[in-house]
């Protein structure tokens, strides 16, 4: 297959800086690294050419050592984290493992995941500079690239304001705009779209797809988000779950038999792949099986278990004034619901969950739980959650945090399963249900952690266990801050299939999520926007006039996979270009 | 909450907000030095006075905020002097005429003039705090300590990336109390103290990973390249830095040695 | 061509790596606001008690001077750590303001002494004991002088007492203590404390 050789023009203005290498290539021989105190090797047996100015999308399942490829790439592997480093990575011919970091820190730039953990100034305009003072660029240089850096990454006129005040979808541009200034010719995103709502998700991949199509960057891609990153791949370099290379292909021509052990291996794996006719069961999340049981309890079981009046929240005001973060919210919850709540960063939808959990009292309105389900309970009233003792608490309402660390209570995975089921004193629940702790772990495939201390536990394990925390116990409304951000698949369908299950019991579950694919496994969507519910009704209406402008990236969120199979794309369409 | 803006929001421009911070930190460690050096009541009310007019004409610090802003002081200044008063030797020198006997506790003259200094040095303290941190942000005296004081800038540059991060750390450490709460953990007696270190563990954890990952962000931007680093904003010493700590020292020497 | 390479052991080393210097400023800021919740906490009670016996709980002030060079085990660490955490609470709104740096650097410069003593190499709880009781002395030798300088001889040294014992328990061995306890978490394992 024979690819357009990129544009050989190596602008003025990189030229002007240090002998870079233009846009470089990366060539893996044999290498592997494994972190200091592992036995495994967190990657082994990488072998791949990827040719200048070509795009690299970087696919497999969690764990599987897609962020170590990016800190080589950077030489934070081997030169500032410490392991056993085997084979070559050459970046333009130069070898990582013995270039100074410095050398690869003026020619490499590195987006991480999350953006607040990489933002180190006060000032936008600091923040940009920070990276070129490093590098020691003069002063003149720097006044002239921080607003150019600025500009291309979306953000013209944004210098002076303080990086705190920023939404998230600003701060992953500010993060762009970082490495950008620097003019690096190899640009590595670790999935630079985790945690933004659709458009904020849809306008980042565009900014990238202008880069790509620049041809004046080298750039490796690490996605979740595949639908929409394939078709800015050139090349796909698939991992296993023990870090091993599965494959190496132009976008266009994966064979099956790699896909099918990407899919093995519990990675997602994009829909254009898949074979246009069959499709095999649990591999998707559109598909009827991994859907679940869509149907909800009848009637009678429908009971009210919590309800929200009016409810308004200010956080205190800080140097840039204070804002209403929720406003008049009203919101019913039934017995067996499945309730979505969308909207962009910063709608509520974090301090909803939080108000409606008794952890922040509203400053007006009001929330009341009731028990249990159906059953003798019936003529309880129902109860502010912030006037309950903890030990009342925890049967009527469980929340499962965004991130699971700062709800761990106990020194091992066992223990922090049985842990609130010990402390609840009040009834059980479904006295049916012999479910001990560790049978509990081994169905979230922890079988084999019982008596690790959470803590050691990688992302993907974090959010299972504080999943399975709630198993043995389960509250009667259970709330979930993005539960499957950053899953796999297979750790999406456990998540999943655990919901319905206890759903199908008469548990009601409001779930907030930017991922519009877990819209049509909700019963009803909630929509926030600025603090208000701007729509409340099903998932299909939501979808067919999503309540927000621009309203295509919630749209074809949740429409994509379907379109993607029916209007036969097939992969790689940049190979056409 | 943010560590990252200066700690009475935002100045208008006056002379001092052009002075380097340096110089202001040098002027400041000179009047709380002054300040200590005697048990004279004096030479603290003099130098608290020279702070409130220099913050009224020079500082372009928001008034109105400063008192709420001092508020916390009070309680500290009044039970700090309090129990230097009753507390202090000098009652207990009986060359010294009782000036009041409130139940068994004597107290004299001079107990009550070196109470009332040691009261009065938190003033000075708490006013010059203001003149040295108000008036710019916390980047500027980074800026100003590595550039003229040439404070190791890896460890100044450094602390300021963690007091950005400090409000997630106050946002986590309420979410783990919650996430506690909420999974029916309750904790009374004794229990307290364990649940306190339990929380306390779980939130250095998590400030942990933070700083990992925050650190692995800046030596991918080259922190630690060896690269002799530059300055997107450079701070020049002025006349006016010179003069501030001029009339700084000046003020300190007149409040020391001027007779009453 | 398969070239093997493993990387030494960088903390071994006294040079500060980044992860060092930004572990110890976060924990020190960390504590800067654990300090704030056990002002609400306990501080606000005790206080009533004052001099000298409120000095029996001042070790609290001093465990970073002791954890931060428990767990990089870097020269300057304990200073550096103690001057973090008082930029903190100047920038909060302290009571003692500007002074806090001062004092700050003292009680570091304290426990500082003890570990380079010992060259960096010896991090026991005994140590650690006697780190924080330095950390202790140097609040002592500060404090005494600028804020206590009336008082009677004698409440004086029961001031000094409490605080180089409370810097022992609380700092020392407490702060020991919860440096096990991390490691135990695995959160430190990028420090040479853990090995
Ligand atoms: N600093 C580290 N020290 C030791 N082990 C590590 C470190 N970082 C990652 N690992 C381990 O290396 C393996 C690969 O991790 P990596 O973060 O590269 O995975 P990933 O593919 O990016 O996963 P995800 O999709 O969940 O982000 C995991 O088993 C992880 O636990
Ligand atoms: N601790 C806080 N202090 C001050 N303001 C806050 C705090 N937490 C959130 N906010 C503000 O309140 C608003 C709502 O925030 P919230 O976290 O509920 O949004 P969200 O819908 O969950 O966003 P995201 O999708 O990005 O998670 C935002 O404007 C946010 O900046
Ligand atoms: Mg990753
Ligand atoms: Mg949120």
């Amino acid at each position: 297959m024979t690819l357009p050789k990129p544009a050989a023009k190596e602008t003025a203005e990189s030229a002007g800086k240090s002998a870079g290498f233009g846009s470089p290539s990366i060539e893996a021989v044999d290498l592997e690294w494994t972190y200091a105190g592992r036995s495994r090797p967190a990657l082994a047996g990488i072998n791949f050419l990827l040719e200048p100015g070509r795009v690299l999308l970087v696919l497999g399942p969690s764990g599987c050592g897609k962020s170590t490829l990016a800190r080589a790439l950077v030489g934070l592997v081997p030169h500032t984290l410490p392991g056993r480093w085997q084979g070559s990575l050459r970046i333009g011919g130069k070898d990582v493992a013995t270039t100074p970091a410095r050398f690869l820190g003026e020619h490499v730039g590195l987006v991480f995941q999350d953006p607040d953990s990489q933002i180190v100034m006060g000032r936008v305009d600091d923040e940009v500079a920070f990276g070129l003072e490093n590098r020691g660029w003069a002063r003149p240089d720097m006044q002239a690239r921080v607003p150019e850096a600025l500009e291309q990454a979306g953000l013209a006129g944004f210098g002076l304001r303080g990086t705190h005040t920023l939404s998230g979808g600003e701060k992953q541009r500010l993060a762009i705009a970082d490495i950008l200034a620097a003019r690096p010719s190899l640009l590595v995103f670790d999935e630079p779209t985790a945690n933004l709502d659709p458009p904020a998700m849809h306008a980042t991949l565009e900014r990238l797809a202008e880069l790509a199509e620049r041809r004046e960057h080298t750039i490796v891609l690490i996605e979740h988000r595949l639908e929409a990153a394939l078709p800015l791949a050139d090349f796909v370099l698939l991992l296993d779950d023990e870090g091993r290379q599965l494959a190496f292909r132009p976008a266009g021509s994966v064979g099956p038999e790699a896909i099918a052990l990407l899919e093995k291996s519990g990675a997602w794996v994009p829909r254009a792949w898949k074979g246009t006719g069959e499709r095999r069961g649990e591999t998707e999340p559109d598909k009827p099986d991994w859907r679940g049981d869509t149907t909800a309890p009848t009637a009678p079981t429908r009971q009210l278990l919590l309800r929200a009046e009016e409810l308004c929240f200010d956080y205190p005001a800080d140097a840039s004034g204070s804002h209403a973060a929720l406003e008049s919210v009203s919101l019913e919850a039934r017995a067996g619901e499945r309730i979505a709540l969308v909207g962009p960063n910063g709608a509520g939808k974090s301090t909803l969950l939080f108000l409606l959990a008794g952890l922040r009292r509203p400053s007006r309105g009001s929330v009341g739980l009731r028990e249990v389900a159906g059953g003798d309970s019936s003529l309880e009233d129902l109860r502010d959650p912030s006037r309950l003792r903890p030990q009342e608490i925890a049967s009527r309402i469980g929340l499962v945090f965004q991130d699971p660390e700062l709800g761990f209570v106990a020194r091992t995975a066992r223990d922090e399963v049985a842990a609130t089921s010990r402390a609840s004193t009040s009834r059980h629940r479904r006295k049916s249900r012999p479910l001990d702790s560790d049978g509990v772990l081994a169905r979230f495939g922890l079988g084999h952690l019982t008596d690790q201390d959470p803590f050691r536990l990688s992302q993907g394990e974090q959010r299972r266990l504080s999943l399975a925390a709630l198993v043995l116990r389960p509250p009667a409304v259970l709330l979930l801050d993005e539960p499957t951000f950053g899953l796999d698949r297979r750790g999406t369908e456990a998540v999943m299939s655990l919901l319905d299950e206890q759903r199908a019991t008469g548990q009601a579950q409001l779930l907030a999520t930017h991922d519009p694919r877990l819209l049509p496994r909700c019963d009803r969507v909630v929509a926030l926007d600025q603090g208000r519910i701007v729509f409340d009704g099903t998932p299909a209406e939501f979808l067919a006039n999503p309540p927000y402008s621009p309203a295509d990236p919630w749209r074809d969120g949740a429409a994509l996979p379907d379109a993607a199979t029916n209007s036969g794309a097939g992969p790689g369409t940049k190979d056409l270009r | 909450m943010s560590l990252m803006s200066s700690p009475l929001g935002p100045v208008r421009p006056d002379f001092l907000t052009r002075v380097t911070p340096v110089a202001r930190l040098l002027a400041g460690m000179i009047w709380l030095v002054a300040s200590v050096l005697t048990l004279d009541p004096v030479v603290p009310i003099r130098l608290a006075a020279a702070a409130i007019v220099t913050i009224v004409l020079w500082s372009g610090l928001p008034l109105r905020r400063i008192p709420g802003r001092m508020a916390p002081l009070g309680f500290a200044i009044l039970s700090l002097t309090f129990f230097s008063i009753v507390l202090s030797a000098a009652n207990s020198d009986r060359a010294l005429a009782t000036l009041a006997q409130i139940g068994p506790v004597r107290i004299t003259g001079p107990a009550v003039t070196a109470g009332l200094s040691v009261g009065l040095r938190v003033v000075v303290i708490g006013l010059t705090t203001l003149l040295v941190f108000g008036p710019s942000d916390p980047t500027r005296l980074a800026d100003s300590l590595v550039q003229q004081w040439r404070i190791p800038d890896r460890f100044a540059y450094g602390t300021l990336g963690a007091l950005r991060v400090a409000p997630f750390m106050a946002d986590d450490w309420s979410v783990i109390g919650a996430a506690r709460r909420l999974r029916g953990i309750r904790a009374s007696g004794l229990g307290r103290i364990r649940d306190f270190g339990d929380r306390l563990l779980v939130m250095l954890v998590a400030a942990i990973r933070r700083a990992e990952r925050l650190a692995l962000a800046m030596d991918a931007r080259g922190f630690d390249s060896g690269i002799r680093r530059s300055h997107f904003r450079e701070m020049h010493v002025t006349w006016r830095d010179w003069l501030t700590v001029a009339v700084a020292l000046a003020v300190a020497v007149a409040a020391l040695t001027l007779d009453r | 061509m398969s070239n093997v390479l493993s990387i030494p052991n960088a903390s071994e080393s006294s040079r500060w790596r980044t992860v060092d210097i930004i572990v110890v400023a976060i924990l020190a800021v960390a504590f800067g606001v654990v300090f704030w919740a056990w002002n609400v906490y306990v501080w606000a009670w005790l206080g009533f008690l004052d001099k000298p016996w409120a000095s029996i709980i001042s070790g609290v002030w001093l465990m970073p001077a002791v954890v931060a060079p428990l767990i990089v085990r870097k020269p300057g660490a304990a200073i550096f750590a103690e001057m973090v955490a008082a930029i903190v609470s100047v920038m909060l709104g302290s009571q003692w303001g500007l002074d806090t740096l001062l004092s700050g650097f003292v009680q570091g410069a304290g426990a500082e002494i003890i570990f380079g003593f010992l060259m960096y190499r010896n991090f026991s709880v005994i140590v650690a004991f006697i780190a924080g009781a330095g950390a202790g002395i140097g609040e002592a030798l500060h404090d005494i002088p600028v804020y206590y300088p009336t008082l009677d001889g004698s409440l004086q040294f029961g001031i000094a007492a409490l605080d180089i014992i409370s810097g022992a328990v609380i700092a020392g061995v407490l702060g020991w203590l919860l440096v096990r306890s991390l490691k135990r978490t695995g959160a430190l394992t990028a420090f040479p404390s853990s090995r």
